[in-house]
């Protein structure tokens, strides 16, 4: 009786093992046919190219008067008005301050005392200005409080350029609020996709929120946007790979189409 | 009766024998391969084989380029007679967000072999609970959504795309 039960327990452990055999066999054989690496997704072209704008016409106009306003590239003398003290260090007749013109903010030189800048000599440093002399005159340039003082200037300033042409510029900080804040972007401004035969040929602004930043953008209501820094918005992918570059963006040019007209709103992101 | 028991012993100790060899981590990349030409990407994924299933962790979900959904975790159940997705902190891509809330808690999908044609999903979310039905043989989708207080109040162009039921829920179909 035991010798019978031990030979049923046998078959049934061999019948086990030869499943399991099996299965193994048919797993190796999966094994050999299923694909054995990931499927990565092939990142090209998602940098975009730099934006810059390019008017054909003032490159003409340039082109016309390079001979005659190069020989002119002089250091020309600038009202003290014009110019900008950054910093400064030292005290009395000792030390050195970092100024620039009003035109040219960011190109700044350090001079210091008794060196001539736009034809005007550093004479000497206090706390918060330094003075400047020319023709026995003396002139007092204050500390730019602009930086350190709270910002109460506007996030979104219209700037006139040389053609007449108006641009905006955009503080990057007011950029980045919304890159960090995606659902502000959405609570601001609705924007919905406008299809033609099934293809997408631009996103309208079906809502702005009066007074919030989006508004100070200059969109309206009803705007389509059609193409942004030279790219056509025929797929969310397109405008999306924009928004991913957002913050890194320098200028940005949005074409809308608003009424029966297209119009380029330009804006300088600083 | 006898040998029949047996036979489906066998039979069900051969299957799940089968799941347990079976390399799940090829069969998802089996999957991912023919998710590819219709250009949805999984990337970043942390896979883990489990006896009878899969997890995966930290993947991020792409469509045309763009990434659309972040997954924390999902585990698979795989049995052959029922098969279940656990999903679990998906975080959609702020672009949607403009059409539905970014944040969804938790999703299942269930397959069952008691109902061949019919794939079931549960989840919830910022949105609200939802339900879904996919019925295979006519590829027709049916969302039942029970929409949460800020889905009622931020996305009602959304629920424009949905039929108000009586019993307070939205239904939205589809034949895909």
């Amino acid at each position: 009786m035991k010798k019978l039960s031990s030979n049923k327990l046998i078959k049934i452990i061999t019948i086990l093992l030869f499943l399991t055999l099996l299965a193994k066999f048919i797993g190796v054989v999966f094994l050999w046919i299923l694909p054995s690496a990931t499927e990565e997704l092939q990142q090209k072209n998602i940098m975009l190219m730099p934006y810059r704008r390019v008017d054909f016409k003032n490159l003409i106009v340039a082109q016309q008067y390079h001979a005659k306003t190069i020989q002119k590239r002089k250091v020309v003398d600038a009202s003290i008005s014009d110019m900008v003290l950054h910093g400064l260090y030292g005290n009395g007749s000792y030390g050195y301050a970092i100024v620039s013109t009003l035109a040219n903010p960011k190109k700044t030189e350090i001079i210091s005392i008794g060196e001539l800048y736009r034809g005007y000599r550093l004479k000497s440093i206090a706390l918060n200005y330094v003075i400047f002399t020319k023709n026995n005159k003396e002139y007092i340039l204050e500390l730019d409080q602009s930086k350190s003082a709270p910002d109460k200037t506007r996030y979104v300033t219209p700037v006139q350029n040389s053609d007449g042409e108006q641009t905006l510029s955009v503080a990057r900080k007011e950029i980045n609020f919304y890159v960090e804040n995606p659902a502000k972007i959405w609570q601001d401004i609705s924007i919905q996709e406008l299809k033609q035969n099934g293809e997408i040929t631009g996103f309208k602004v079906t809502h702005i929120r009066k007074n919030s930043k989006m508004a100070g953008l200059g969109l309206k209501r009803g705007d389509i946007i059609i193409k942004a820094n030279g790219i056509a918005l025929t797929s969310y992918n397109a405008a999306v790979k924009l928004y991913q570059q957002w913050n890194k963006l320098e200028s940005v040019s949005l074409i809308i189409r608003r009424g029966n007209e297209e119009k380029e709103l330009i804006y300088e992101i600083h | 009766m006898v040998k029949i028991s047996k036979f489906l012993a066998y039979l069900l100790f051969f299957l799940l024998m089968s799941i347990v060899f079976f390399p799940k981590t090829n069969l998802f990349y089996l999957v991912e391969k023919e998710l590819a030409p219709e250009k949805i990407y999984i990337s970043n994924e942390k896979i883990e084989s489990r006896p009878f299933g899969l997890d995966l962790r930290e993947a991020s979900l792409s469509y045309e380029g763009v990434q659309s959904i972040k997954v924390k975790k999902a585990k698979f159940l795989l049995l052959f007679f029922y098969n279940s997705a656990n999903i679990e902190d998906i975080k959609l891509s702020s672009i949607i967000a403009n059409y539905w809330p970014q944040h969804i808690q938790s999703c299942k999908v269930e397959y069952m072999l008691f109902t061949p044609l019919m794939i079931k999903a549960i989840a919830k979310g910022d949105f609200g609970n939802l339900r879904a039905e996919l019925a295979l043989k006519t590829k027709h989708l049916k969302i039942f959504l029970k929409p949460s207080k800020i889905m009622l109040q931020r996305y009602k162009k959304t629920l424009h795309y949905f039929k108000k039921l009586e019993n307070g829920e939205y239904l939205y179909e589809k034949t895909l």
